[in-house]
């Protein structure tokens, strides 16, 4: 090699490190949400080690994908607070991605190799029904420091994610919430000449605006759909709302005895809200059949008038990165469709293992990751849904976990739940089967279509011993 | 008269010492799940909980009574049957098509283009055709459609299409895999057989049909039964696709989502795995009948 060439290897290696080392460097990019630990001291001296297994928590610093900004990992968090308020607390954390998190955690469960979980909702339940989790209302009764009433009421009081099936005994505390809530487009409204949504709109309400607002814009051309929702959710969390709407209950009896339910499915409420689907199947764009056709819902280009069960995500990350106001006034959240504005509300807890090492030391934890601080980090940083009355750090501006905050506190869940082992496996499926062929216009006869789901539920609670 | 034979010897023992790492994961887990899952058949469950009530063919028969099964072994028929035969035909194309060419560097540019697909995961996969067959015209297959003036069509939102369009983006994934396994086996087939062949005036397309095809019979063999048991146990791309209901109208709902349905959204492994037994058998009948057909057509040479 000339020295000639050495030269300009070493000047190449020169700029990539500099080009390296400038964009790993912490001063670029806009900083992100808290880390907390401001004021932070010994508050008690409680010692153990306690194993928690979180599903889908950020252990290190990281940045939002959506926004850019640098999250703080839960490891920096927990430096900055709990390690300095538990001195004598080891925590070991075990992350668990939310791809296939039940089969993992409940083996940690059965292994014993677990003190506390953070999980989904509809887990949580089945596992305290196969007695793998412990009850927590000792633990509350003997700790003065813990207030129940800073959660959300309906949160706290009728979650199956938190509560026994009869609803007797506290086994978890809420720690996120999920956000379902009714969106509508204001300009698409105004171009259509449409009165807006009522704060509570009714199911009757939705589909009478949305048929007026699918086909031609008359204002840009454009092809509009009046409705949007997910036609494959897992959890059917649309048709939950319409069932509360309706009144139609789908069951009687308490899921502490799954085989002891009477099934209501072939009901005249839940035809009324097998008619409502079947009439609103074929307003959507048609990838909502497989959960497509949303992808510009809440953006400038968008095309959808009403969605149904939907988050606000897109619209408050295009607010928190380019500071698109305009937007955040387009698009009006709503409460959902109950007859008090409830609809289905996903609670994911913090619950503890029946057979936790330390108790003590668990129930410290338990209650710090779910508490007001955690939460607060959990916002900031990941813009998680809080479960708390008073979420003060909430932004004027986040109106979509206002509205979710709101829906919420009027929660209450039924038997039409993820945590009924037959409305996860069949229910769901089968409302989502009706729902793609009524989407082409051959929904099947609807009476025999319940008629036939009321004698597959009775088989299912008849093969129960 | 020879000396009475010890039951174990040193060397027998020293072997069994060496395999016991490999018997014990074998034994711990392969055999001791399958037989927890048999156990589990026969027992109301209770989650994931091994334990339960004695419940006998209970689960079993409601597995066979259930609609829903049968419907799911249907639609896994229809959507295996169909990517194995296409799969095997078009591979083998492809690989005497490479297989025939000249330029090397051509041939193993093809080979690497064609086996590509098989290194992005169903994951990435479905994600990729789900765009691709997005059923508005915005979609790039709707889009192109458009310009012979033909309508949209619901790849995989309309029951008529969607376990084609599922056979489809299976075969995108799979034909270079099938491809490369081919290319091997036509590069083992004796070229004094084409060379004798030839000078008793064969043409080309006559040495595939007559020398390459029978030649390769335990490849279209091999392919065939694995293609069968893949076939069989079809799952990612549909549950991605589908949903746990198997949209469009059920029609991808296959007999392993019908299995993850009921173990891991009913929390019942009796139901469950009574289910994967019977998925079992079929495959375990299937893969001997083919077995059969192959023994009594006798041996390719």
């Amino acid at each position: 090699m000339t020295i000639a060439w050495r030269k300009f290897a070493l000047l190449l290696l020169a700029v990539l490190t500099a080009l390296t080392a400038a964009c790993s460097s912490g001063s670029g990019g806009e900083t992100g949400g808290s880390s907390g630990g401001d004021g932070v001291g010994e508050v008690s001296d409680i010692s153990g080690t306690v194993r928690v297994a979180l599903a889908g928590w950020q252990l290190e610093n990281g940045l939002d994908t959506q926004t850019g900004k640098k999250t703080v990992g839960l490891n920096d968090f927990l430096k900055n607070t709990f390690n300095k308020m538990y001195p004598n607390i080891k925590l070991e954390l075990y992350q668990i991605p939310w791809e296939n998190v039940k089969a993992k955690q409940s083996a940690m469960l059965l292994s014993k190799d677990v003190d506390v979980l953070y999980t989904g909702g509809a887990f949580a339940s089945q596992w305290y029904n196969e007695g793998l989790l412990r009850d927590i209302d000792d633990l509350i009764e003997a700790d003065s420091s813990f207030d129940p009433s800073i959660y959300l009421e309906g949160i706290w009081n009728n979650s199956y994610s938190t509560k026994s099936p009869d609803g007797t005994k506290q086994f978890g505390i809420p720690a996120v919430l999920g956000r379902r809530m009714i969106i509508y487009d204001k300009k698409l409204f105004e171009d259509w000449g449409v009165e807006p949504l009522s704060d509570k709109p009714s199911p009757e309400e939705i589909l009478e605006k949305a048929k007026r607002m699918t086909g031609k814009n008359p204002k840009t051309g454009a092809d509009n759909y009046g409705l949007h929702w997910s036609g494959n959710s897992l959890n059917g969390s649309t048709f939950v709302a319409l069932t509360l709407a309706f009144g139609a209950p789908g069951a009687e009896g308490t899921l502490t005895d799954p085989k002891s339910i009477t099934w209501k499915l072939n009901s005249p409420e839940m035809v009324k809200v097998m008619e409502w689907i079947k009439e609103a199947a074929v307003l959507p764009p048609p990838g909502f059949v497989n959960g497509q056709g949303a992808e510009t819902f809440g953006l400038e280009n968008n095309n959808i008038a009403i969605g149904i069960d939907t988050t606000g995500g897109a619209t408050m990350s295009e607010f928190m990165t380019n500071n698109n106001r305009e937007l955040l006034d387009r698009f009006e959240p709503v409460m959902n469709m109950g007859p008090n504005g409830e609809g289905w509300v996903a609670v994911d807890p913090f619950v503890m293992a029946k057979d936790a090492q330390n108790v003590e030391a668990s129930w410290e934890v338990m209650k710090f990751l779910s508490g007001y601080e955690t939460q607060k980090y959990r916002y900031d940083n990941f813009a998680s849904t809080p479960t708390l009355k008073n979420a003060d750090f909430v932004s004027e501006e986040d109106k979509f976990i206002r509205m979710a905050l709101k829906i919420a506190e009027v929660g209450h869940s039924e038997l039409m739940d993820e945590a009924n082992p037959f409305y996860m496996s069949d229910i769901v499926p089968a409302v989502n089967g009706f729902i793609s062929e009524a989407a082409t216009g051959n929904a099947p006869d609807i009476q025999q279509f319940l008629d036939d789901l009321q004698q597959r539920a009775e088989k299912w609670s008849a093969n129960l011993k | 008269m020879s000396p009475r034979k010890r039951l174990l010897t040193r060397n027998d023992l020293t072997g069994y010492l060496f395999n016991a790492p490999l018997i014990a994961g074998v034994a711990a887990f392969a055999v001791y799940p399958m037989a927890a899952a048999l156990y589990m058949s026969f027992r109301q469950t209770e989650g994931s909980v091994v334990s339960g009530a004695w419940v006998g063919l209970s689960n079993y028969s409601y597995v066979l009574e259930d609609s829903q099964f049968w419907k799911a072994l249907g639609n896994t028929f229809y959507m295996g049957v169909l990517s194995v035969l296409l799969g095997i035909a078009i591979s083998f194309i492809m690989a005497s098509l490479i297989n025939s060419l000249k330029w090397n560097l051509g041939k193993n540019f093809f080979k690497g283009v064609y086996f590509l697909p098989n290194v992005v995961s169903a994951v990435a996969t479905s994600l990729l055709f789900s765009f691709l067959f997005y059923p508005g015209k915005e979609g790039l297959l709707n889009f192109m459609l458009g310009w012979l003036g033909l309508d949209p069509v619901g790849w995989f939102t309309d029951p008529r299409y969607s376990r084609l369009s599922i056979v489809l983006m299976s075969l995108w994934g799979a034909v270079g895999y099938n491809t490369i396994i081919f290319l091997a086996g036509l590069q083992s087939v004796p070229r004094d057989l084409h060379e004798a062949a030839e000078v008793d005036g064969a043409g080309s397309f006559k040495r595939w049909l007559h020398i390459t095809i029978p030649y390769l019979r335990p490849i279209f063999f091999f392919m065939l039964v694995m293609g069968t048991i893949g076939g069989m146990k079809r799952f990612t791309d549909v549950w991605l696709l589908g949903g746990t209901a198997g949209n469009p109208s059920g029609s991808l709902m296959t007999a392993v989502l019908y299995i993850y349905r009921n173990a891991f959204l009913a929390s019942q492994m009796g139901v469950a795995t009574a289910a994967s037994y019977l998925l079992f058998i079929i495959i375990l009948a299937l893969t001997a009948i083919l077995l059969l057909l192959n023994r009594k057509k006798g041996g390719p040479d």
